[in-house]
């Protein structure tokens, strides 16, 4: 009888539900139909001589652990399931492209004072390559410490930025275009002389060559280590509930959030990595075909960033097709490469090296074979439309997709329902 | 006990079976299962909803949220037209089953 006292079932329930609001596969009507059928059992089980506690447990234990649910509903709701998968890509991409903007602020203008000090070019090289990954290390720990330890304060800043949503995007997009004039300005102010800079800089770009080469391989090895351990993680926890084990409050927040990061790094690898590359061949393709014709420097500018932007619409539109359409080969591959974390870094290397070779590298051939043209009139007004067209793309129409599907997945005003939570079963 | 396999293929016509007697909701349905089975036949539970969500979508029934006199809500499901017309074919064919396995087992004995 002690127990019944100290125990809370609102307080439970809340706990079980936000498990299951958690996941994707759930829209918040599915969470709220399962409640009232643990509610309904609890009742039941209370009539036939259980406590309150072993009622909740019995009653839980009986509906079913989330990751067991998770995938049936998933196959019901697979659509739902992709634009939330899509909504935390984004976000990722967002991320990750702030963290490394931040970081070449700050390294930037270091690199520059290095020039200028006797400093070897490859130990300048190697040390700016140490600080952007350290910083960027810095940036994802505390991203991490923040959302598994103040849940609460999370949840509530997400709904808040959700249903009052101009202050937040205006933020993200004055920080998207604000960088690159701060960075321009701080290199000039650090501009270490003609003499270091004819001296150092060529060792320093085959520095950035390389590093960049590096860098990538960091970021899929990242992706496919996290992929790979989140889907351990996920199958233990899976056996752990069907031994009736109950999972720590902790370890769910954890997983939820591993899960939720793979998405985050997908989309900076398959959007950002893979997306500026094609933007950079089709741009070398587009400038080669600006010698030829160029009437207008703007007009061109215009046609050049139409073109680049339906090539990614098609890109992204046949990514989404692979992807949405339920595959058994693709399901193979990809438990496969989470079982095999070492297979599926080699396959996604190769899937990279594939488009950049062969979607970039199509692009590439096609500069080459054009010969070079008369005109090279309103060069840079060509490039600036077409970098102020990416820029558009990643910090405009990402930013506004982003907070239009979140919008749409989780409707403002259930959320803060939901955060509530219903009214207390009287 | 039924087995898993056999309670999966089952689950479709159960239902649809079930709310051709009324609308009804999720719980109650695994509630007059186990009644009519005398428990012989078990649902997980939390796994009939993906298979009631499907079937909506399907369009064999329709849902609505109706409130309850605590003032929460409760998810009723009702058999539509194409769903009767699904269950009379299913009755059909396990009916079909049904029978030449009584048949047979009518004329070998010594198997039951």
């Amino acid at each position: 009888m002690e127990n019944e006292t100290r125990f809370d079932l609102n307080a439970a329930v809340a706990q079980w539900r936000k498990n299951f609001q958690s996941s994707p596969a759930l829209r918040p009507q599915d969470v709220a139909e399962l409640e009232t059928h643990l509610r309904d059992s609890i009742q039941a089980l209370r009539a036939r001589g259980l406590t309150l506690e072993e009622a909740f447990l019995a009653a839980s234990r009986r509906l079913g652990p989330r990751q067991e649910l998770e995938p049936e509903y998933g196959k019901v709701n697979g659509h739902h399931v992709w634009i939330h998968r899509v909504v935390w890509m984004l976000l990722g991409l967002i991320f990750f492209s702030l963290v490394g903007w931040s970081s070449h602020i700050i390294t930037g203008p270091l690199v520059h004072l290095a020039m200028g000090s006797p400093m070897s070019a490859h130990w300048i090289g190697f040390l700016s390559f140490g600080a952007h990954w350290l910083i960027t290390a810095l940036a994802v720990t505390v991203f991490w410490k923040f959302v598994t330890q103040r849940d609460d304060r999370v949840t509530r800043l997400a709904s808040r930025c959700l249903q009052r949503p101009l202050l937040p995007i205006i933020a993200i997009v004055f920080l998207g275009y604000a960088w690159q004039p701060l960075q321009r300005w701080l290199l000039q102010l650090t501009s270490p002389g003609q003499a270091a800079m004819e001296l150092k800089a060529p060792i320093l770009t085959a520095w950035a060559i390389w590093t960049n080469w590096l860098g990538m391989a960091l970021w899929m090895a990242a992706l496919t280590w996290l992929a790979s351990a989140t889907w351990r993680k996920k199958e233990a926890s899976l056996q752990q509930s069907r031994e009736h084990h109950l999972t720590s409050e902790a370890s769910e927040l954890r997983q939820i959030w591993m899960e939720r990061g793979v998405w985050m790094l997908g989309g900076f690898v398959f959007i950002g990595l893979f997306l500026s590359n094609v933007f950079i061949a089709v741009q070398v393709a587009l400038l080669k075909l600006a010698q030829w014709w160029s009437p207008e420097g703007n007009l061109f500018g215009f046609f050049a960033i139409c073109v680049q932007w339906a090539i990614v619409a098609g890109f992204l539109a046949a990514v989404w097709r692979l992807v949405t359409r339920s595959s058994s080969l693709r399901d193979r591959i990809s438990r496969l490469s989470m079982r095999r974390p070492v297979l599926g870094f080699i396959g996604l290397a190769l899937l990279y090296l594939a488009l950049t070779f062969g979607f970039g590298g199509s692009f590439r051939l096609l500069a080459h074979l054009i010969p070079a043209g008369p005109s090279y009139a309103d060069y840079s007004l060509v490039m600036r439309w077409m970098d102020y067209g990416y820029l558009f793309l990643h910090n405009v129409v990402f930013v506004a997709v982003l907070f239009w599907l979140a919008r749409r997945q989780i409707p403002t005003g259930n959320l803060t329902a939901t955060l509530q939570g219903p009214a207390s079963q009287s | 006990m039924v087995s898993k396999e056999l309670v999966a293929a089952s689950t479709t016509t159960l239902v649809l079976s079930i709310l051709s007697e009324g609308d009804n909701y999720g719980y109650a349905l695994i509630q007059r299962v186990q009644e009519v089975s005398g428990g012989k036949l078990q649902w997980s539970e939390g796994m009939l909803y993906p298979v009631l969500h499907w079937m909506e979508k399907e369009r064999l029934i329709d849902s609505e949220w109706r409130e309850m006199e605590n003032g929460r809500k409760r998810k009723y499901y009702r058999i539509r037209r194409e769903g009767r017309k699904n269950l009379q074919a299913e009755k059909e064919q396990w009916t079909a089953v049904h029978s030449t396995l009584v048949n047979l087992w009518k004329t070998k004995p010594g198997l039951t």
